[in-house]
């Protein structure tokens, strides 16, 4: 089921029901929110719920026997539970890109084979919930985890479906006390939870998919028939719709969970506004960006052996970031530019620091920012990193400058940035206004606005780009 | 129970917005849920009946039942009317050009041929701009070029049109329209575009609408935009691919249904619409290769397109100037069954289809793009660059 869908609307209405009656028996009011995740999962495909079963039961197991060992032993558990979930992750998610690696490299070396095929599947989700597993068993591992929960409890934290398929990628920490004693007993911010749906919806219904469908698809298609100001048009219009795409999908998880009594992470925080790229990665994909940090960063070595290793230490997390995307080179290479400007933002940080304290520098560190994340975003659009390059080279050509656009397109770019921009402030007023609304008005304030979306919007169903990842 | 139906309390802090029962937002979400379907009905029936996946078997049909109430209900109310200009509405408002652009979206005039296609918005005559560039033409294209008359002065009727602009010899102007298959995503429309643009001498115009079909009118006029596309870029040369998303009923532009999918009259009625299109291109004089849809992980779905797909061959045969390109056994095993995976040329297995068992990947879409392109070369002289 995808969030902004009817059933999915009908399904909600029916689990925040009963999410909100069987609170006063903590227990089947958790089996409840777990079954009620697993038929969300399982209309995906029930392979992938078979899969999300057994590695719920396996990471229990790990983490109860890392959290009560010592020493070798507790390591050795740590590194055999993150393999297997790299494993399952690998073999549901990349084992195509290792197959045809495999083959390719044996053909060179003269062997012929054909390895085994796998049937395709929907991931979704997978990677999502994998993370969760693996910094859990981290966390025992590190023992960050005071009381070891319950069988149900892990599996719900795993499975929980506002945050399955796409997160955020919330903590144990964070997600397993709201389980306690019934989790909350009253909805926190009811309007502000209200305004992320209406803005997400608002902002997949209506922003992406216009952008996507008639400005960006397009471009990105078959950039060779474009001049250098469409493409640079279509670039600034990408990095509104990954941006929208992916925000809209955290607001309404967010609102979603909300409105059941749970709190969870918010992924970003006004990305575009950053004036380095470290800022950049700690405004956008908070939860991942985290993840990456904790976990594959800092065990590396984080910033405690030197600069270099630093850099390279960011490389190697950036990189591990763009493959986690895709088994495709281009990801990789998206991941690896990031990665050395990381490296190279870390090498600075005395002169950046020096320049921030200047309006003008503030602006050119912004200004740098954000052509560096847009030239990037090409990388991560286009189908091969070749591709990337003759975009990149035809966009800074500033040939056929002559071409033709379409001035609602400069239109609704602008508008979309200036909705970024005013983003929190937008939903924040929202959240304000409905307070202040009588009761039968606010109803019928929700209703109509959400209905209007939904006829606003396109007339087919369009996916989530994070659902491939 | 009593969270749920117990007594509203203020627990509005400093600050803090105002707290309120559960329940008040449990009754908010049903009335979402209940004035959302009704007032958007037909979307409902639309995204819950033909989605690839992610449909569940209890809330989806919950929706559609209530949809259908919706309908019901509204049509014993005397709403129909009302419903069906407030649907024109939305469509003119998002067909609109300040809106959502002109359909020539995705018009492509390469280098060196900016002069190519004339300006029509000023009432001239197509050819008066185009004579310029057809000097020094390559005259060794199929489409036979013919002597045209110039001396009208107001744009001509789109029949007149149609067969005036088709006695162009080149540019190959390529007008590819298909389903989510043509669309972005769908695998095969750009690879397609890009495999046609990397010949001499052509221009590529690719409209691709994801879910459409001939059969639903009502929910994609096909017809009525390659009308007008036809208007605008000319083709000498069509390339259409239907039928992924027909096996339903055959629906009118006005809602109407023609025939229910199984029914004995829903082939003549299909093959009605097949009809219009391929007129709308034999007018036009264009050449028009029928691409057929590929074979489908789902057996019933499988079975249902090698019959739409049958049809499509069989009325394509009518038209002299018509060819069906078959790519169901180019995406089959030896077998002729459905694969996930075909060998290529250096005997390693190639991951050809999306998870939905549908779309292709892109692999698939350059692999079957060749193949179209080939047969495309037994009637126009296609040279690459």
């Amino acid at each position: 089921m995808i969030f902004f869908t009817f059933g999915f609307l009908a399904f909600f209405a029916f689990v925040l029901a009963l999410n909100w009656a069987l609170k006063p028996w903590p227990l089947a009011w958790r089996i409840f929110l777990l079954a009620a995740s697993y038929y969300f999962y399982t209309v995906w495909d029930w392979r992938l719920l078979v899969a999300l079963i057994a590695l719920s039961f396996a990471n229990y197991w790990f983490g109860a026997r890392i959290k009560k060992s010592f020493y070798g032993k507790k390591k050795f558990l740590l590194v055999l539970g993150v393999a297997s979930n790299l494993l399952a992750l690998g073999y549901f998610k990349y084992y195509d890109f290792f197959r045809l690696s495999a083959e390719t490299i044996l053909q060179k070396l003269g062997v012929a084979v054909n390895l085994p095929l796998l049937e395709l599947m929907v991931t979704a989700g997978l990677s999502f919930y994998l993370f969760k597993m693996i910094s859990f068993l981290a966390d025992c591992y590190s023992g960050k985890i005071d009381r070891y929960p319950l069988l149900v409890d892990l599996a719900l934290y795993f499975a929980f479906f506002p945050q399955l398929l796409s997160g955020p990628i919330a903590r144990a920490n964070d997600f397993l006390p709201q389980l306690e004693n019934g989790g909350a007993k009253f909805i926190d911010r009811p309007y502000h939870y209200v305004s992320r749906l209406m803005a997400g919806l608002f902002k997949k219904l209506l922003i992406v998919n216009y952008l996507a469908v008639n400005i960006t698809d397009d471009v990105f298609a078959v950039p060779q028939n474009h001049g250098s100001l469409v493409i640079l048009l279509a670039v600034l219009a990408y990095a509104l719709v990954i941006y929208f795409d992916f925000s809209s999908y955290t607001d309404m998880s967010i609102g979603f969970a909300g409105l059941m009594g749970f709190r969870s992470p918010e992924n970003f925080n006004f990305p575009y506004g950053a004036l380095t790229i470290s800022e950049f990665w700690r405004k956008w994909h908070i939860t991942l960006s985290d993840w990456v940090r904790d976990y594959i960063y800092i065990p590396l070595g984080g910033n405690r052996k030197g600069g270099l290793r630093r850099s390279f230490n960011l490389v190697i997390a950036m990189t591990a970031m763009g493959f986690w995307h895709g088994a495709q080179a281009h990801y990789i290479f998206w991941g690896i530019l990031h990665g050395l400007a990381l490296g190279l933002a870390a090498y600075s940080k005395n002169l950046i620091n020096k320049i921030r304290k200047f309006f003008l520098g503030r602006f050119v560190l912004w200004f740098i920012t954000f052509i560096f994340v847009l030239l990037s975003w090409i990388f991560f659009r286009v189908e091969t990193v070749s591709d990337g390059f003759a975009m990149v080279k035809q966009l800074l050509s500033l040939q056929r400058l002559d071409e033709s656009f379409k001035l609602y397109a400069l239109v609704a770019i602008a508008v979309g940035y200036i909705f970024i921009a005013l983003e929190q402030h937008i939903i924040s007023f929202l959240a304000k206004a409905q307070e202040k609304m009588p009761l039968p008005v606010w109803f019928i304030f929700v209703a109509a606005a959400i209905a209007l979306l939904f006829r606003a919007g396109s007339d087919t169903l369009p996916a989530f780009i994070y659902f491939n990842f | 129970m009593f969270l749920l139906f117990g007594k509203n309390k203020d627990h509005k802090q400093n600050g803090a917005e105002k707290k309120f029962r559960p329940l008040t937002a449990v009754l908010l979400v049903l009335t979402v849920v209940m004035a959302a379907g009704f007032y958007n009905s037909r979307k409902v029936i639309l995204w819950e009946t033909r989605r690839d996946g992610g449909a569940d078997r209890i809330f989806s049909p919950a929706m559609v039942a209530e949809a259908e109430i919706s309908e019901n209900l509204k049509t014993k109310l005397g709403l129909d009317d009302l419903y069906r200009r407030e649907d024109l509405a939305w469509r003119a408002l998002k067909e609109s050009p300040l809106v959502f652009g002109q359909p020539e979206a995705s018009e492509r005039v390469l280098e060196g041929d900016q002069a190519a296609l004339p300006d029509l918005t000023e009432n001239k005559f197509p050819f008066e701009a185009a004579s310029s560039t057809d000097q020094g033409e390559s005259a060794s294209t199929s489409i036979v070029a013919e002597e045209v008359p110039v001396s009208q002065t107001t744009l001509p009727q789109l029949t007149d049109l149609g067969t005036a602009l088709a006695k162009k010899s080149t540019p190959f102007r390529i007008l590819i329209v298909g389903d989510s298959f043509m669309a972005i995503g769908g695998g095969l429309g750009d690879p397609l575009e890009k495999t046609l643009l990397s010949q001499k001498d052509t221009i590529v115009t690719r409209q691709g609408k994801v879910s459409s079909g001939l059969s639903r009118q009502n929910y994609f006029d096909w017809q009525a935009l390659i009308k007008k596309m036809i208007e605008m870029h000319r083709p000498n040369v069509a390339v259409m691919m239907f039928g992924a998303n027909d096996n339903g009923p055959v629906i009118d532009g006005n809602g109407k249904i023609l025939a229910s999918w199984g029914s004995v009259n829903w082939d003549a009625r299909y093959r009605e619409h097949i009809d219009q299109v391929m007129d709308l291109f034999k007018n036009a004089d264009a050449e028009i290769f029928v691409v057929g849809v590929p074979i489908m992980k789902n057996q019933a779905l499988a079975r249902d397109i090698k019959h739409i797909n049958s049809l499509f061959e069989q009325e394509a045969a009518k038209y002299p100037k018509a060819h069906y390109v078959s790519t169901w056994e180019l995406l089959a095993d030896q077998n002729g069954n459905y694969t996930d995976y075909i060998l290529d040329n250096s005997g390693k297995k190639r991951l050809v289809r999306t998870a939905d068992g549908v779309h292709l990947q892109y692999y698939a879409g350059y692999y079957v793009s060749e193949a179209i392109v080939s047969q495309m070369r037994n009637y126009l002289d296609l040279q690459p660059k």
